[in-house]
């Protein structure tokens, strides 16, 4: 992150707008000529108040919807559906009730037809560094809501994506558990030196992951403003500077925030 | 993989079966360290109430189950003792087992041959045969069907609307249809039956692929799995809780479409028996081939209980409860 290196970008937004048509048949705008730009190796936040179109921008850049116009590429090719090289994780764990742990783990390998061997190592490794190794044999519901978590994760990253985006992937957990998923996460990713695209509202959450910030607003969204997060590894959430930009970001969060 | 796959769920199976499991559901909060100990032993808590090996729990009888048929057959008793009704319209419940006797092995009954002695095992072959085949048929045509409407939006505009025309229709009113259709015997019955199965899976199986989650097929997608593989892999297993409904109220259908073909189609099964004693006065036979109905579709429909309790293990215990 030195001032220095330039950075390659990754996915591109153009000018994106999303509208929703309600069930009044009122068009709702959720995102508004949003142009973005998301770096290689970067982890970057898309933090902003409900409404401000950070999951609908998260989807759009999964696949999971198109824009109304506008447009979102990855390696300059335009984005028209979910690919394996974008893994998400999503709010909810999502695993497969059905399939083991391991099944689950094995699912994207399985899918795209990966070699065996190699996704076995890469699993067996995921599954050991998050401590869940005498688990592999059991289904989702016999786990607790952090493992799930953790599973979860480590499944989109046993199908080895080249970027990872995350919805709120913590928001249902418990402060302590969710501080050693953050924890955790960071680790992986930094480990993999994946490109990470992060939605939340958690302004600690954000700070204590980000490289980057992209801070919007809300009805319609726009990006509001770009921070780099310029603090030492690992981060202290209760380090001086870590609070500045605590308030840095409150200050830019809280006037939008509508109820 | 696989083997592991079957290790795993029957150890998964005889654990949902025990009372470890049990008390887990109760307390909601699923920590693998409980889930550990209520492997390897049972929890003290439930072992007073439930037996704990698969045998005793057979041969555990539970007398609320049995409350309501006794009560039943003592007020029948007591309707025939107190002469509410002619006999000959309300047989005692010994007349009725006789009459089961002799319908079974004449040597068991009382020597004077009916239409109906010693033709049971014929009878209970050719209506199961009926039910049973025409149940496979019809369920298999309303999945491979239900799939496609649930699945595709053009296979919906083609094939629903007139599905839900014919629908409210009592399928029973395609009997006249069906016997100038394909004469008497057993094409008749398959055919109905067929077609009033069908009915009841189709829309249990287009609602049970609708209503799978969209953040599971996304989660596929992302994962790389084509649309062919999330229908298999996702779409089927996700809509196999309301499969299942289907496949229990199509047995039961089953068994009623064939019955009213019998009565009017066929020579043979539990209906013929059934609508001829009507006809003869003899309502021993009657109730003994309602009886019979009953004892059958009570079988299929456990067969299919005990299919659907391996099957859907996961949403058990996603719900705590049993099927």
């Amino acid at each position: 992150m030195g001032a220095g290196t330039v950075r390659k970008p990754i996915i591109e937004g153009r000018e994106v707008t999303k509208e929703y048509r309600g069930a009044d048949g009122r068009e709702t705008r959720a995102l508004d000529g949003v142009d973005v730009t998301f770096y290689e190796g970067q982890i970057t936040l898309l933090i902003g108040p409900s409404g401000c179109g950070k999951t609908t921008l998260l989807n759009i850049i999964a696949g999971f919807e198109q824009a109304t116009s506008g447009s979102v590429s990855e390696d300059g090719a335009p984005i028209t559906a979910p690919d394996p090289r974008r893994g998400v994780i999503f709010q909810d764990p999502n695993l497969f009730p059905w399939l083991t742990v391991w099944e689950n783990l094995m699912f994207g390998p399985d899918v795209r037809g990966e070699d065996k061997a190699t996704a076995t190592r890469r699993a067996e490794e995921l599954l050991a560094m998050v401590g869940l190794t005498k688990f592999r044999d059991h289904y989702p519901h016999q786990l607790s809501g952090g493992m799930r978590h953790r599973i979860a994760i480590i499944r989109t990253l046993a199908n080895a994506p080249d970027i990872l985006l995350a919805d709120e992937p913590f928001t249902a957990l418990d402060e302590h558990t969710r501080r050693k998923i953050q924890h955790d996460f960071y680790d992986i990713v930094a480990r993999t030196k994946k490109t990470v695209i992060f939605v939340t509202h958690n302004i600690e959450e954000a700070i204590y992951l980000a490289d980057r910030m992209v801070v919007m607003s809300p009805s319609p969204g726009r990006i509001k403003q770009v921070v780099d997060i310029d603090l030492p590894r690992p981060r202290d959430i209760l380090d001086l500077r870590f609070n500045d930009y605590r308030s840095l970001l409150f200050n830019l969060i809280t006037p939008d925030v509508v109820d | 993989m696989r083997r592991r796959r079957l290790a795993a769920r029957t150890a998964f199976l005889q654990q949902s079966h025990g009372a470890g499991a049990r008390a887990l559901h109760r307390e909601k909060t699923l920590s693998a360290e409980a889930i550990e100990s209520a492997k390897g032993q049972p929890t003290r808590r439930d072992t007073s109430r439930e037996p704990r090996s698969r045998v005793s729990r057979l041969l555990h009888i539970d007398p609320l189950k049995f409350a309501l048929p006794l009560g039943v057959l003592i007020a029948w008793t007591a309707a025939y003792l107190l002469q509410l009704m002619p006999p000959v319209l309300l047989p005692s419940p010994l007349a009725v087992l006789r009459a089961i006797a002799e319908w079974i092995n004449p040597a068991w009954g009382s020597g004077r041959p009916a239409y109906y002695t010693g033709t049971w095992a014929a009878d209970a072959l050719g209506s199961g045969f009926r039910a049973i085949v025409g149940f496979v048929i019809g369920s298999a045509l309303a999945i491979v069907v239900g799939v496609a409407v649930g699945w595709s939006s053009k296979a919906e505009r083609i094939i629903d609307p007139t599905v839900q025309v014919l629908r409210p229709m009592p399928r029973t009113a395609l009997l006249p249809f069906a016997i100038i259709f394909f004469g008497l015997g057993n094409l008749p019955a398959l055919f109905l039956v067929v077609y009033g199965v069908f009915l009841q899976v189709y829309l249990q199986v287009v609602t049970g692929v609708k209503l799978v989650s969209r953040d599971w097929k996304r989660a596929a997608a992302m994962l790389g799995a084509s649309q062919r593989q999330i229908l298999w892999r996702v779409v089927i297993p996700g809509a196999l809780p309301h499969i299942f409904v289907g496949l229990r109220l199509g047995i039961a259908y089953a068994w009623t479409m064939m019955i009213l073909a019998e009565m009017f189609a066929v020579s043979g099964g539990f209906g013929y028996v059934l609508w001829r004693g009507y006809e003869f006065m003899r309502m021993d036979i009657v109730l003994g081939g309602m009886i019979m109905l009953g004892l059958f579709g009570f079988i299929s429909d456990r067969i299919i209980v005990a299919i659907a309790r391996r099957k859907l293990a996961w949403a058990q215990e996603l719900s705590g409860n049993q099927l």
